[in-house]
């Protein structure tokens, strides 16, 4: 797949013919899919479907055993992709800023890092990063004193501090209850579309999924059964990817294209 | 809805907090710094004085310490009974570490806050603390009292060092425990000693497995040193020959420790590797 759909808000990333086997079992089995900025998919399997193999490849965590994933047609780079953690992933001890300037570490000389030292700038932009997720006024408290929500929050915030291209969250709202899923979704959406980033989660929560779905992948057995328009969809198809058997082939809704 | 703070105004708050923060810690950081070297003058450390005697340690150093041929000869004439010290110096931290655990266990056990009542843990916690405050070394003089110069005071010694420290470290060992599986338990209507060996003690077994290792290995190394009150091991040799000024005596000594120590310290690293014990 070449980057023939790149659009005006950047280029897009094309995952192409991606493997990668466990011991000899396959999580990944060729999987094709091109992601277009702006846009925020939602994919979503059992677990075991090869949704976390598929986030940790992207992110440079795994290393595929074929296949490759290029952004604007070179190989994408770990520091152009952020990555929002089930748990958020703080270090509980430092504040929410201390959290948010560490996404900045990877572009930054790592004597720096070590010493701690930031730049005046560098903490009025994450302050304003943290403005941006709906934590004014939070900068100077420690994360462990935050509701999971609020972690959730600065989580974002961290990885929005890393300029990425491409944001991956892998079950981020499984942790929260359903009035703060639907918040830390959204934002995640208005992220995505004003930033125009590449956006990739993984949910097990379907009904949560639809108000913020701009596509839907479903991965089984680690084939990709589902790639659809989220107006295009039918939710009986998304549905459907959860009741796939491991091993089974099908794609999802063909009985009826 | 509280009042947010602009960006601009909770920088600038947050600009104001940080270079507090930041004096403060230099102004600690100084006044620590300044205390290390007052302290240091008091006790009379004097870089100037050790400099201008360094000939005194360089002869014991080179002329009689690490002098290869008189340690032969010591090594030829010394080497049974120093093998034989070293093979009581094991012993006395075997068999104190065996004596010392089970009783570190009870009390540890009971000095947790999670598993006994107050009354209970703290007096035990109290007892454990007391029993920690004083030096193997005394208890190794106290001991010989009791039982005469020789192995047996320095095995009570370090049985009675193990149950203090090592109680305390398995009584805060089972207090970090995940309270949910005990509660599990505790819901079925199990009594209170059947809940701790179902639901407490699984969660702390490697723990203590490791810690008892560890604990072996430091009586190994602290038993080398009893022998200097006469409680026997590989100390005895070494105190005699510092007495009599025999520095190759010492050295053999010193290299019998050295190698008794890093025995001890390989095996018992393997074994905790071994058993999947990453302390």
């Amino acid at each position: 797949m070449a980057a023939d759909t790149d659009d005006a808000a950047g280029p897009a990333l094309a995952v192409d013919g991606l493997e990668k086997r466990y011991d000899g079992v396959r999580a990944l089995d060729g999987v094709d899919v091109t992601l277009r900025p702006g846009e925020l998919t939602v994919l979503v399997g059992r677990s075991g479907a090869g949704k976390t193999t598929l986030l940790r490849c992207m992110n440079g965590l795994e290393t595929p055993d074929g296949g490759a994933i290029r952004h604007g047609g070179a190989p994408l780079e770990t520091d152009d992709v952020a990555l929002v953690f089930q748990s958020s992933a703080l270090v509980d001890r430092k504040s929410a800023l201390a959290n948010v300037l560490d996404g900045a570490l990877g572009r930054e000389p790592a004597w720096r890092g070590v010493l701690g030292w930031r730049t005046p700038a560098e903490k009025r932009e994450a302050i304003a990063r943290l403005h941006d997720v709906g934590l004014a006024g939070m900068a100077d408290r420690r994360v462990d004193r935050l509701s999971g929500g609020e972690r959730q929050r600065v989580g974002i915030a961290r990885a929005l501090h890393q300029e990425p291209r491409v944001v991956l969250a892998d079950e981020p709202v499984a942790a929260l209850d359903p009035a703060t899923a639907r918040d830390v979704l959204s934002l995640l959406a208005d992220v995505v579309h004003d930033a125009g980033l590449v956006g990739l989660l993984s949910l097990h929560q379907p009904g949560l999924a639809s108000a913020v779905a701009d596509r839907y992948l479903g991965l089984a057995a680690g084939r990709l059964v589902l790639d659809e328009a989220a107006d295009a969809v039918d939710p009986a198809d998304v549905t459907a990817v959860y009741e796939q058997t491991p091993g089974g082939d099908d794609r999802v809704g063909a009985d009826r294209a | 809805m509280r009042d947010d703070p602009t960006v601009a105004e909770e920088f600038e708050r947050h600009q104001r907090a940080w270079r507090r923060r930041v004096l403060c810690r230099l102004g600690a950081a100084a006044l620590a710094f300044a205390a290390v070297v007052l302290t240091a003058h008091w006790l009379g450390l004097d870089p100037a004085y050790l400099y201008a005697h360094r000939g005194n340690l360089a002869r014991v150093l080179f002329d009689e310490l690490l002098a290869p041929g008189r340690l032969v000869a010591q090594f030829r004439a010394d080497g049974t009974s120093l093998a034989t010290a070293a093979a009581e110096t094991l012993a006395i931290a075997g068999v104190g570490t065996a004596i010392g655990v089970p009783f570190a266990l009870c009390l540890g056990v009971l000095a947790a806050e999670n598993v006994a009542p107050r009354w209970v843990h703290g007096p035990t916690r109290l007892v454990l603390g007391g029993v920690r405050a004083v030096p193997s070394m005394v208890y190794a003089l106290l001991f010989v009292v009791l039982a005469g110069l020789g192995p047996v005071a320095g095995l009570l010694a370090i049985a009675v060092g193990t149950v203090g420290d090592l109680g305390r470290l398995f009584a805060d060992e089972i207090e970090e425990i995940d309270p949910e599986p005990v509660e599990a338990v505790r819901s079925t209507g199990a009594p209170a000693v059947a809940v701790t060996s179902a639901a407490r003690l699984p969660q702390v077994t490697t723990a203590y497995i490791a810690w008892t290792l560890f604990y072996l290995e430091l009586n190994v190394r602290k038993s080398t040193v009893l022998g200097i009150v006469g409680a026997g091991g590989i100390g005895y040799p070494l105190i005699m020959g510092f007495r009599a000024r025999d520095y190759s005596r010492v050295m053999a000594a010193i290299l019998v420790i050295l190698a008794l120590v890093v025995a001890v310290e390989s095996v018992s690293t393997r074994l905790r590797t071994r058993f999947g014990l990453g302390r």
